[in-house]
């Protein structure tokens, strides 16, 4: 055991926490609103990396600002997607949508495939490998990491402003509660979900968008970020934006700390995400928030928490 | 549906997924879809234009369960048939065996082209792209022997792909040369049509911890000094990981390994493990890594500060594209320990680097195009001497090869497991870009810079 990396691990973990958060947002956004698991998940971060290195190579637009195009483009090109596709197996069994959504995740690897080749592709300026040094601390932190960190935090305020603030955003909760009720009350639902979808395959792009600054990419990228997704919502409880950052800072902590403090061996690192995801479902079906519910001090205080998957928050988190 | 209820059996039909997405994934690059076309070098090297499958005109090459037998050849061609990464994570270094491959082709067509029982014989190159996947490696090669009818074969690259690839060779009993496999598990398997141009990666390590002792008693290198031994989870990495720990045991007073880790081939991420060495204290990194791990490895090394006396990732680090990609300044002192160099002082060596550079604009080859030229010159000169065709003869020819040539050693010859036992040489990068020979010491153009600069 080595307690003097504690603090260089424990940064490394929050800045991936970071990383790990951000990916997951669009996951969850989709399950709450269409309660689709969309496996398609990892085909747009790999198109949106590409997207950018496209943006970068063709128009020489710096990589820290393809976000800003490639974030719009993917709204809508979700929202197409809902549309022309997703839409038409609503109400189907489960399976029919993971069925459907991997075979886009497919198609998308395989368009990959015959454009781009399945050469692996990096991203690199003369920032990429510039850090911060504090050597009384003896810790280096890359910009680019610290970058991605901040686009994650914002991202979640973003997310938590919209969801809570404006009409947009209580609406897509409603929705997401009860798709009855809201159209009761004159939700147009099936627009709803539309918009929702799209900000779900938005985030998920910008994730891909900022990953390829930092890691390298080819045609199946985004496989084990996928997989990492689903053990992060899942530990998150499906339930808050909040919770999927809790989720996230959980399983970054977890595996930095298992292998920089504990002494595992790094290739085994992702042993330690896929025992936390099964240990979570035997153990805490509902997550991280379900076991802050059933906590005495924290039953009776209301969360502020905005929730995508409503009705399945033990600790509320309806429309306000 | 009770919403607890819905958002467990959600839960689990996600673990089922996750479960299901972890069985199928995880492969090489390429598995899905990947392109797979076919690209034909002829008689014009550096060319690399499709043209198609090679439409399998020698006749006599048999196909009669499981051997591939027979004096080939019959036609004016000898066809010879090899499967690339020329896609995938190793596309890179895949292009350039291709250019070696067609560089020893064209040199040799030029000169007529190999003789066989009296009569000079073309040669024409069959090379399919594996997208870096050992399974489509080894359907390629068996497809090269069955249905092209090639008469030999080139191998592939790299150690994971010849080790599933090499068992084509051995099942229709047809000669395989190769210079993309050096760890020696590969050569353990009694296969007899299998032979390498690349020696084991345990001597790679071996010479590099013999330059590092020199440097300990020039005084240039902390005594004793510790290790960061990090290697990827491939018989390659575990050859290389030998090395150095047998080496470090013998020498208890000189080195200390103080982390042992290993990092998965292709891997996206290696910041946690550099976090790890970083609070080892260690004053070397000796890593074994291919091109592009390498390459990400080295960004993430240079993004997080860390600084060693001594840097080296086996046989990597005096590539073009390391340069290109993460600049001079950051590679400048990393030592890789080649099976080759530009600047041996053999007239086979020179011989080469004036007639590649010739053919591609003055450009110097590196060790990958020297290494894979010299495994077809020496299937080439084999044919040549065995006056035949016959792949027995071919491989009996082979297993007596001992050829003046441009590798370290000047020769190529095979030991009993055909697999070449030359020393190696040791380059680094200068902080103008250059990659210099400093060992072994009687053939060095430089001092190594030791320690690294910072």
């Amino acid at each position: 055991m080595d307690f003097s990396s504690i603090l260089p691990v424990t940064i490394g973990a929050i800045l991936l926490a970071g990383l790990y958060a951000t990916m997951s947002y669009g996951l969850a956004l989709i399950y709450g609103v269409m309660r689709i698991v969309n496996l398609a998940h990892a085909g747009v971060i790999m198109l949106a990396a590409y997207t950018t290195l496209w943006l970068y190579t063709s128009f020489k637009l710096e990589p820290y600002l393809a976000p800003l195009i490639v974030v719009p483009l993917y709204f809508l090109l979700g929202m197409g997607m809902q549309r022309l596709i997703v839409r038409r197996i609503a109400g189907a069994a489960p399976i029919v949508s993971l069925l459907l959504l991997f075979a886009i995740w497919l198609i998308m690897q395989n368009l990959a495939y015959v454009i781009w080749t399945g050469n692996t592709q990096s991203i690199l300026r003369p920032y990429t490998t510039r850090s911060i040094q504090i050597e009384a601390l003896d810790l280096t932190i890359g910009w680019l990491r610290l970058g991605v960190f901040v686009a994650g935090l914002l991202t979640l305020i973003a997310l938590q402003f919209f969801l809570s603030r404006t009409y947009l955003g209580k609406a897509i909760r409603a929705t997401t509660q009860d798709r009855d009720s809201a159209r009761l009350v004159g939700v147009d639902v099936e627009q709803i979900s539309m918009i929702a979808f799209g900000i779900g395959i938005a985030l998920s792009a910008l994730a891909g968008s900022l990953f390829a600054m930092i890691l390298p990419f080819n045609p199946d990228f985004g496989r084990v970020l996928m997989l990492k997704s689903f053990a992060i919502i899942v530990i998150g409880g499906l339930t808050s934006f909040v919770g999927i950052a809790a989720g996230a800072l959980l399983l970054a902590l977890a595996e930095e700390w298992s292998v920089g403090v504990l002494g595992l061996q790094t290739s085994l690192k992702d042993l330690v995400s896929f025992s936390a995801l099964v240990l979570v479902l035997i153990l805490l079906p509902n997550g991280l928030p379900a076991l802050i519910g059933r906590m005495p001090s924290w039953r009776n205080k209301p969360t502020r928490s905005v929730s995508p998957v409503g009705s399945a928050s033990p600790t509320g988190g309806g429309p306000k | 549906m009770n919403p607890k209820r819905a958002s467990h059996s959600a839960s689990v039909l996600i673990l089922v997924f996750v479960l299901l997405l972890a069985a199928c994934g995880g492969g090489a690059s390429g598995g899905v879809g990947g392109n797979q076309g076919n690209q034909t070098g002829g008689a014009g090297a550096g060319t690399g234009a499709s043209q198609g499958v090679a439409s399998g005109t020698p006749a006599g090459a048999g196909n009669n369960q499981g051997a591939a037998t027979g004096s080939g050849c019959a036609g004016d061609q000898i066809v010879i048939g090899a499967s690339l990464p020329l896609t995938g994570k190793e596309a890179r270094v895949g292009g350039f065996y291709r250019d070696g491959y067609e560089t020893a082709v064209k040199f040799w067509n030029e000169k007529g082209g190999i003789t066989v029982n009296g009569q000079k014989k073309q040669i024409k190159l069959n090379v399919l792209d594996n997208t870096t996947n050992p399974t489509t490696s080894v359907s390629q090669y068996e497809r090269l022997v069955t249905q092209d009818k090639v008469d030999f074969l080139l191998g592939s690259y790299s150690t994971l792909l010849v080790s599933a690839d090499n068992v084509v060779a051995q099942r229709y009993k047809i000669p395989y040369v190769n210079a993309g496999g050096a760890a020696s598990a590969i050569y353990s398997r009694g296969n007899k049509y299998l032979f390498g141009v690349l020696s084991s990666v345990v001597n790679l390590a071996t010479t590099e911890m013999d330059l590092l002792k020199a440097q300990q008693d020039a005084g240039k290198l902390k005594k004793p000094a510790n290790i960061a031994l990090i290697w990827e989870n491939t018989d390659h990495g575990k050859d290389f990981q030998q090395g150095v720990q047998a080496y470090a045991k013998k020498h208890p007073d000189r080195f200390k390994v103080v982390i042992d880790e290993t990092f998965e081939l292709g891997g996206q991420d290696y910041s946690s493990l550099l976090r790890k060495v970083k609070g080892s204290k260690a004053d070397l990194f000796l890593a074994d890594a291919h091109l592009e791990d390498f390459i990400l490895m080295h960004r993430q090394y240079t993004e997080q500060g860390l600084n060693h006396q001594v840097v080296t990732y086996g046989a990597r680090g005096s590539e073009k594209d390391a340069k290109e990609q993460l600049g001079n300044k950051a590679v400048a002192g990393v030592l890789s320990a080649t099976w080759w160099s530009p600047e041996l002082p053999y007239p086979q060596a020179k011989e080469f680097v004036e007639y590649y550079s010739k053919n591609h604009n003055g450009e110097m080859p590196a060790w990958y195009q020297a290494l894979s030229f010299e495994a077809a010159n020496t299937l080439f000169n084999s044919i040549q001497k065995a006056g035949s065709c016959d792949k027995e003869k071919v491989r009996d020819t082979l297993a007596k090869y001992n050829e003046p040539s441009l590798l370290p050693g000047n020769k190529t010859y095979f030991t009993e497991t055909g697999q070449i036992n030359n020393p190696f040489v040791v380059v680094q990068n200068t902080t103008k870009g250059e990659s210099v020979l400093v060992w072994p010491k009687d053939i060095a153009s430089a001092e190594p810079m030791i320690p690294m600069p910072k």
